[in-house]
């Protein structure tokens, strides 16, 4: 009886024990826990102002969980958050190519530089009440059911284009492959708009395109509209196509292209250059990081003058192959300078199917011309000048049909012209001119 | 058996120790994040709070994400970056797209301007400004197209400020500053309307060069906000600012210089012997210790009734205010806050720290539109539990409640958390807290009886209920 009174009064006087025990137990998890979380300082009284430096990191944590926690509106969802602080983080570096892709972006720059994408297969542009087809790429879904180039499309699924960018209804007109998409069609001599049903497939994008320009003279136009997976084997293509019909002289016309990839750029020069020559020299940030060099068994030996055309529209691997092309002096430069985009962007898949496009080296030519633009005062300044510098009309367009207007095509005709009729006479090859001038 | 029993008991009080810990903490928690002090790009002390972070909310696979970034910009960009710059960056963007005008970050320079004026030292032309959103319309051809415009207004003007003697006033609109435009909309909105409208090439190309000229001669709201809150910094910079101002129908040219305002805390003085008229010109922790001495002298004096002049208060924090009000309430619930909590809104009530000490004179507020945020709840919170009658004109009606923090290099943002209402509930964000008598006329002479009307009236008023009382 005694001893289980002592006992109880034991475990009576462990309680409180027990109770700070718990107390503490918990104060000192929590303090654990808490330490692997960086304060920010102690709170500010008066007006004494610390100046140590801010982890990037450290301030976004602290400002998301903030935001998320005790904000009073309805914040974004936290994805869109960090997207957008990425994307605030990226724009202070101050280069345009350095981005954040979101996974809207990073699927579109996959579509994109493979070369495919499901829709129905063409070209469109903006015209009344709709979005006019330029042109139905062969083997597309669009040219298997009938559409024409003039047809305007006017509704997708029902939905009039009326009040739609242009944008906005190529993105209606897209979707997953094999799902079908209904639209209405306006055709000139057709009375009524009437409805076809395709069904989206996966779309060669147009890459590689060939014209007849002079057919006396037997010059050809290859319009190679950007560097995918596929354009080198793209341009063999059209390459063989323009010997097989007695081709005698080449325009490679590189206006509007924005580029691709560095390895394609790589082939396509390999095809001009002969033996091994440097195409383009890559400097990061500790130097010249490597020289790329045209590739054995690629060289074509077409036998015949060359020029390139290029404008402000030609950027990156466009300007690589024109620069290449001019240093080792197989074609001169025709057109305007070019948009000055000699950076090296190295796509990084990060996590969420996002990706980071980060500029880490920049493109010289075998020359040692810096290819990329500054701004300065607002203006760009830079790019690879013409040898034979011509504007066209401000408001021209690469797919008009009037020629006359192209005054760069015209230009590259005439050079071409008098160097056959040179060559008749035996006076060699074509040289690019001038190369000091153009080296500036 | 016994044994049992023991264990089971130690554990029990283990765990109450536990439970009892984490408790107080989230008390404590919640009664922090009811500090405050308040965004007005030109205002006191902060109660400068250290944002929390918290791994429940801040999705570590997004943080993760982030950090991967950063450290690829950092270690593989062509030139080295400069982390802070990028901290700005992604700072400014995360709360720029909160799209709330007080919720900010602001750079060292910019919170210490803050921080300062909240004190009572105001840099720059000496006014509160703030960014009001409207709905629009924008006509394009035949056609109408929704337009949002953020608009800079002036909430006030501090009283010897520069800006007052340059005669802007509360509510004008500043459109330009040194001829430079203050985008206050997309420029680009009527072309991309144009597009929708498959509008000729050459009229889009028109807008398009149109909307460029004006976008190279402008200034970003944040810039004009910068320029216009800071001191100049050489003597290049010295110079006057050209403003051009919309007020009511009109445009008008002002030229401000820039310099600092030293706001005193609190003018008071007994009106006809009677009268104990307090003029508070912010609402900080100095003018709440001034008002407690000023009311004291004021009762020794024989005061019957006090007049209260916030017109034109438009700094101020929380707790300062809760401070005076526990001089004048009668009840310990001044009002209430509204907050989220995950995706559902709930009301708090804002209690004074202490019990009150009401005192019984009759008591007149006088308010205008320059009246702003804390100073507006505290006029509304006078109404509602310290029978206070409100003469004037309705307030500016922005029920913000507000947090500073700030991060170790002097950076930090504001935040705004919650939205007051008064303590029956009374909403007056957008709407303003609304006079008993509403009485439009200007003073000639603020302050001076027969050169003020609304302090005439408010006297008038207090004569009254001396008798009735």
């Amino acid at each position: 009886m005694r001893e289980r009174g002592r006992a109880w009064i034991y475990t009576l006087l462990l309680l409180p024990g027990m109770f700070l025990g718990g107390f503490l137990g918990a104060e000192a998890y929590a303090a654990l826990t808490r330490s692997s979380v960086p304060l920010l300082g102690a709170p500010l009284l008066g007006t004494h102002f610390t100046r140590e430096p801010l982890d990037p990191t450290d301030a976004f944590r602290s400002a998301l969980a903030e935001v998320e926690a005790h904000f009073y509106g309805n914040p974004p969802a936290v994805d869109k958050l960090t997207y957008t602080s990425i994307e605030g983080m990226l724009a202070a570096v101050g280069d345009p190519y350095t981005r954040f892709m979101d996974p809207d972006a990073f699927r579109r720059m996959q579509e994109d530089t493979q070369g495919s994408f499901t829709g129905i297969g063409a070209l469109l542009e903006d015209a009344p009440g709709g979005a006019r087809i330029v042109r139905p790429l062969p083997n597309s879904p669009a040219s298997k059911a009938g559409l024409k180039a003039g047809d305007i499309i006017i509704a997708v699924d029902g939905k009039s284009l009326e009040r739609i960018a242009l944008d906005d209804a190529v993105r209606m007109i897209r979707g997953p492959r094999f799902t079908d998409v209904k639209l209405t069609i306006r055709r000139n001599g057709v009375d009524e708009p009437f409805t076809v049903t395709i069904r989206r497939d996966l779309v060669e994008s147009p890459t590689v395109d060939v014209y007849l320009e002079d057919d006396e003279n037997k010059i050809y136009r290859i319009w190679l509209q950007n560097f995918s997976e596929k354009a080198p084997t793209l341009l063999d293509r059209a390459l063989n196509e323009i010997k097989q019909n007695g081709g005698r002289a080449l325009i490679l016309d590189l206006r509007a292209n924005p580029g691709g990839l560095l390895d394609s750029a790589i082939e396509v020069a390999s095809r001009f250059i002969p033996g091994e020559q440097v195409v383009v020299s890559v400097v990061g940030r500790q130097g010249l990081l490597e020289r790329r060099y045209t590739l054995k068994g690629r060289y074509r030996n077409l036998d015949m003058p060359i020029v390139v055309l290029m404008n402000g529209g030609s950027a990156s691997a466009s300007e690589i192959v024109a620069g290449a092309l001019r240093d080792h002096k197989i074609a001169p430069l025709i057109g305007e300078d070019s948009f000055g985009k000699g950076l090296v962007q190295t796509v990084i898949p990060t996590s969420q199917n996002t990706a980071v496009a980060i500029t880490t080296a920049k493109y010289l030519t075998p020359n040692g011309t810096d290819l990329n633009a500054k701004v300065v005062d607002g203006k760009r300044v830079g790019g690879l000048k013409p040898d034979i510098e011509v504007k066209n009309p401000e408001d021209w367009r690469m797919t008009e049909e009037d020629k006359a207007r192209d005054l760069q095509l015209q230009k590259a005709l005439e050079v071409l012209r008098e160097k056959l009729h040179a060559t008749k006479q035996g006076n060699g090859v074509l040289r690019a001119q001038n190369d000091t001038e153009v080296n500036r | 058996m016994r044994g049992g029993l023991t264990v089971l008991a130690l554990g029990l009080m283990f765990a109450s120790g536990w439970l009892t810990r984490n408790l107080i903490a989230t008390y404590s928690l919640k009664r922090g994040s009811e500090l405050v002090v308040q965004r007005d790009f030109a205002p006191a002390l902060a109660d400068a709070r250290t944002p929390a972070p918290n791994p429940k909310v801040s999705e570590p696979s997004m943080v993760n994400l982030y950090y991967r970034v950063y450290s690829l910009v950092r270690d593989e960009y062509v030139e080295p970056v400069d982390a802070e710059k990028l901290a700005y960056g992604s700072l400014d963007a995360l709360f720029a797209s909160l799209n709330d005008s007080r919720s900010q970050f602001l750079r060292p320079e910019q919170r210490e301007q803050f921080v300062r004026a909240l004190n009572g030292e105001i840099q720059g032309i000496g006014a509160v400004l703030t960014i009001v959103n409207r709905k629009t319309t924008l006509k394009v051809g035949d056609e109408t197209a929704p337009l949002e415009q953020s608009l800079l207004q002036v909430v006030a003007v501090a009283p010897g400020s520069p800006a007052e003697k340059a005669g802007l006033k509360q509510g004008d609109l500043i459109d330009s500053i040194n001829d430079k435009w203050v985008i206050s909309e997309d420029p680009f909105a009527e072309i991309a309307q144009l597009q929708r409208m498959h509008s000729p090439r050459e009229q889009i190309r028109q807008a398009q060069d149109r909307a460029r000229q004006r976008l190279q001669n402008s200034i970003t709201l944040n810039e004009a906000i910068q320029q216009l809150s800071r001191n100049p910094k050489d003597e290049k910079e010295a110079k006057p600012l050209r403003l051009t101002i919309k007020r009511g129908g009109q445009t008008l040219k002002l030229e401000v210089t820039r310099a600092t305002t030293k706001v005193r805390p609190l003018e008071y003085r007994l009106l006809q012997g009677k009268w104990g008229y307090l003029r508070p010109n912010l609402l900080n922790a100095a003018a709440s210790r001034e008002f407690a001495s000023a009311l004291r002298t004021l009762k020794k004096g024989g005061a019957k009734g006090l007049v209260i002049d916030l017109r034109g208060v438009a700094i101020g924090q929380q707790e300062p205010a809760l401070q005076i009000l526990g001089l004048l309430a009668a009840k310990r619930q001044v009002a209430q806050v509204e907050y989220r909590e995950g995706k559902r809104y709930k009301t708090r009530p804002l209690n004074l720290p202490n019990a009150p000490q009401p005192t019984n004179l009759p008591i007149a507020v006088l308010v205008d539109r320059g009246v702003y945020n804390v100073a507006e709840l505290t006029a509304l919170a006078l109404k509602q539990t310290a029978k206070a009658r409100l003469f004037g004109m309705p307030t500016f009606g922005d029920a913000s409640q507000t947090n500073l923090y700030q991060f170790k290099d002097g950076s930090g943002f504001t935040l705004t958390v919650g939205r007051y209402l008064g303590a029956d509930g009374t909403k007056f964000h957008q709407r303003g807290v609304q006079p008993d008598e509403r009485i439009a006329a200007e003073p000639r002479m603020r302050g001076q009886l027969g050169g003020d009307p609304v302090l005439d009236r408010a006297v008038k008023w207090l004569a009254t209920q001396e008798k009735t009382s």
